[in-house]
Order: C-alpha cells, then sequence, then structure tokens
C-alpha cells in the first residue's frame, strides 16, 4: 500500500434478456458484479473477457474458441475505481486503481439463461428496479443504470484534484446532447412526452423573466429541425409552448407550477425524464450561455422527475425565486 | 520469446477549435499524435489528461467529453506493450495561445478536413475518433489481434 501501483485493467459485460439484466453474485453475497474480470499484460481486452465469460461465452460470441471470435457486444462505457470492493475511495493513490471497459450484449431470445458462473450464482433483476439493486463497484453500477435509460456510452471517472481545477466538468456539448437525444426518438413519441418537453422548452425561454419574439421565432426554427420534437406537429407544440408562455408571463408563480406539473407527466418515466431534462439543457446552451437562471429552472426539473442532478452535470444547489 | 510489458493506461484529448483539432508531433517525425499520456500510479485518469496537456501545452483543460477508448497493442524489440487509451474532447479555451512547452515537439491546429490524409498514430485512435466527430456517439475499438507474435 505504501507505493501506489499501475493502475489494472479490467473488462466486464452487461449481459440483457428481454426487460433485465443478467447479474453475477457469489453465492450467499448481498453485492452483485458484472461478469467478467482482470486483463492480463498479454491479452487483448475482448479476448480476456471471452475467455472470463467461459460457458456464457459460447452462447454470446459467434463462434467462439475459434480462430477468430467476433464478439457481437456493444460498447457501454469505461469506469475508473480504486479501494475496496464497492470501489468507493477517493484517492487512486488506494488499492486496486481500476479501469474497466464494459460492454453489453443481448441474450439470445429463446435460449434458456444460465444459472451459475464462475463460482457465482447468475440473476435475473428487472431493469426497473437496478436502482434499488446492489451492483460493485458503485462507478460500474452507475454506468449500467445510465446505460439502461440513455444506451449511450458514459464514461465514469475519479473526481481527485476537485479542488484544484475549480471545476470538474464533464458536461456533454450541445451536438453531443442532440444526438443522444435523437438516437432515442423511438422512445420519445408518447404525449406524455411530449407534453413534458415544451413545458420545460418554455421555462428555459422563460427563466429570466423576459420573453423576446426572437426567442419564440429561435423555440420554432428548433422544433422544425430537431429530429425528436419534429415528431409532433408542429402548430401544437407551439400552441402549448405560447399558453405555458402566456401563463408564465401573467402569473409566474402559477406559469411555473403549471409547467412543472407537465414536466412531472413523465416522472417514472426514466428514459423520457432523462431525455426531458437534455432538452431543457440544450434549449438553455443553444443560444450561448448557460446562465444561473435558466439552470435553476432545469435543476427545478430534475427535482420534480426525482433525479438525481449530480447525474446531470448541473449545480448541485438551485435558487429558484 | 516476447515478454510482456504491463498494461498502460492512458488519457488523451482531442481539442477542438471550430473546425479545427489540435495534434503534436515530434520534430524529425513524421506522425502526429494527440496530447496526453500515461496515467501516473496513484493518479486518476483526468489528473493525469490535465497534467500532460499543462506540461505539452501549457492548456488547462475544463469541460471533458468522453470519446471513447481505442486499444493499441504492439510488439517492440521482443516486448509486447498493450495500452488503452482513454479518449476525450475539450473545446480549446478562448484566445489560448497554441504552442508546445517541449522544446523538440510541435503542436499544429490542423483543419478537421485533412484530418483524414494524416498519419495519426496509434491508428487504433482514428476509428473512435472519427466515429465520435460523425455521430458524436463513443465507441470502443479493441486491438485486432497480433499474428507472428506466440
Amino acid at each position: 500500500m505504501s507505493t501506489p501501483a499501475l493502475m489494472r485493467l479490467e473488462a466486464r459485460l452487461l449481459i440483457r434478456s428481454g426487460d433485465s439484466v443478467l447479474l453475477a453474485r457469489p453465492s450467499g453475497g448481498a453485492w452483485h458484479e458484472l461478469p467478467g474480470g482482470p486483463v492480463p499484460p498479454g491479452e487483448d481486452t475482448e479476448r480476456a473477457l471471452s475467455r472470463q465469460l467461459g460457458a456464457l461465452a459460447a452462447r454470446l460470441v459467434p463462434g467462439a474458441g475459434g480462430a477468430a471470435p467476433a464478439p457481437a457486444w456493444r460498447f457501454l462505457g469505461a469506469t475508473e475505481h480504486a479501494g475496496d470492493d464497492l470501489g468507493t475511495a477517493t484517492n487512486p493513490a488506494a488499492a486496486a486503481h481500476t479501469l474497466s471497459v464494459l460492454f453489453t450484449v443481448d441474450w439470445p431470445a429463446g435460449h434458456p439463461v444460465p444459472s451459475d458462473w464462475q463460482g457465482h450464482d447468475l440473476v435475473l433483476v428487472d431493469a426497473g428496479l437496478l436502482v434499488a439493486t446492489r451492483i460493485r463497484p458503485l462507478p460500474v453500477a452507475v454506468a449500467v443504470r445510465r446505460w439502461v435509460i440513455e444506451e449511450w456510452p458514459v464514461w465514469r471517472g475519479m473526481a481527485a484534484n476537485a479542488g484544484e481545477v475549480g471545476r470538474l466538468g464533464r458536461r456533454l456539448s450541445v451536438a453531443s446532447l442532440r444526438a443522444q437525444l435523437s438516437a432515442r426518438r423511438e422512445d420519445l413519441r408518447s404525449s406524455a412526452f411530449r407534453d413534458a418537453a415544451v413545458a420545460m422548452c418554455a421555462l428555459v425561454t422563460a427563466a429570466d423573466g423576459k420573453i423576446d419574439p426572437a426567442e419564440r421565432d429561435g423555440l420554432r426554427a428548433f422544433v422544425a429541425s430537431d429530429p425528436v420534437m419534429s415528431q409532433f406537429s408542429a402548430e401544437e407544440l407551439e400552441a402549448r409552448f405560447d399558453a405555458h408562455l402566456s401563463r408564465l408571463v401573467e402569473d409566474p408563480p402559477a406559469g411555473r407550477a403549471a409547467a412543472i406539473a407537465d414536466i412531472a407527466k413523465v416522472r417514472n418515466r426514466p428514459t423520457e425524464a432523462a431525455a426531458v431534462i437534455h432538452l431543457g439543457e440544450v434549449i438553455g446552451r443553444i443560444d450561448g450561455e448557460f446562465v444561473h437562471s435558466e439552470q435553476a429552472v432545469v435543476l427545478d426539473a430534475v427535482h420534480a422527475l426525482g433525479l438525481d442532478a449530480a447525474e446531470f452535470a448541473l449545480p448541485a444547489v438551485g435558487n429558484a425565486p | 520469446m516476447v515478454s510482456l510489458a504491463p498494461v498502460e493506461i492512458s488519457a488523451r484529448v482531442l481539442f477542438l477549435t471550430q473546425d479545427r483539432v489540435l495534434l503534436a508531433n515530434r520534430r524529425g517525425q513524421s506522425w502526429f499524435y494527440l496530447p496526453g499520456g500515461n496515467v501516473s500510479p496513484g493518479e486518476t485518469v483526468e489528473a493525469a489528461l490535465r497534467r500532460e496537456t499543462r506540461e505539452q501545452a501549457g492548456l488547462d483543460v475544463t469541460d471533458l467529453e468522453f470519446i471513447g477508448c481505442a486499444e493499441h497493442v504492439y510488439v517492440e524489440n521482443d516486448v509486447r506493450y498493450q495500452e488503452i487509451n482513454v479518449l476525450f474532447a475539450a473545446d480549446l479555451p478562448w484566445g489560448a495561445q497554441i504552442g508546445s512547452w517541449e522544446f523538440d515537439v510541435d503542436l499544429t491546429a490542423v483543419a478537421l478536413a485533412s484530418l483524414r490524409g494524416l498519419d495519426l498514430r496509434p491508428v487504433s485512435l482514428r476509428a473512435v475518433i472519427d466515429g465520435w466527430l460523425a455521430h458524436r456517439r463513443p465507441t470502443w475499438y479493441g486491438a485486432p489481434a497480433l499474428t507472428g507474435t506466440g
């Protein structure tokens, strides 16, 4: 422990089966893990993962054991952790500083799911219950939960030296946020999402207490060109947007309450809820700086949806008037 | 007989400014690389990136965006090296002076359009960078199986 060691590398796999995920749990243990393990020197990452999966790989890697396995898994992201089994150390000089490269794959339909892997029980956990499921190390758990909601590869690094840099931002650029929203547009077609999205746009537009006619034109152009919002009728979006704006101008507290009520329509619908927050951030940042008043209303929406502000790279304290 | 070097993790950054990216090039060599370098023992990935970019270019990075990971395996003098590059994008700070702080390295802002024609190493980074520039989706590029090293 006295001298820090080189960072380790491991590879793990999230196996999905329908609406559930397959997690490994040591017999009698309380914590779950993703199947996989360390990548030793001399072995490529994916080859090591195939080997670690053992019998599981036969179903997941076409031609496993042959000359050239061609894994069908997709990249889920990468995480960094150190310390005990939970990976909660904040100092990278702690034991077991590790980079985990994560992949995901669908278990082939029609094949029974195995019940054990390398001395672990394999358990199917409903994706909706992942929030309450103990998965270690914790950064991997976060990446898995994010994946199930957004299906977008993430990075979870250790935030050391935060004081030194002042602000350790991991904000996505507007282009990336829009690409991410666009990739899930098939899941963002419900009327509840439409109502929540329009309310979010209106809240951000009116966040500074003023409404400039140019902002309404800007929204109209945005809605027309955005792959998610253009799925809805433009007239309907504009009518709802205008109704929100009028209320927000005439009676700000009542207007805000009405907008938040519409946003709350996607509470407990994680994919849509996360998308509404991302959309608010896009609207706030598309014209330049994401000013404090805009951040504050997006943060109100985060709270109304029961989400964790830290997950969205928003400041943790809001001061909505 | 090939001996095995420990797996190295390194962090690299694609500095973007409008339609240009920042590449480094060691004087006398024809190929380019991304600023960044190996994660030292006891250092986080992002801290390594910030340290390296400060040392190499005098630049402080704030917001980092994840681009993906690329595995690079090569054999040199009978030693097999394996490196995982964790890649990030960052906006070049406004008005930043672009210049190398290392005496034998040049830093150049290269037009994105000409990136494809340049010799960028390790080659495995290219697929990840191209994918991100096109779709903004982070990806993984695994080392193709080495032949003739067994």
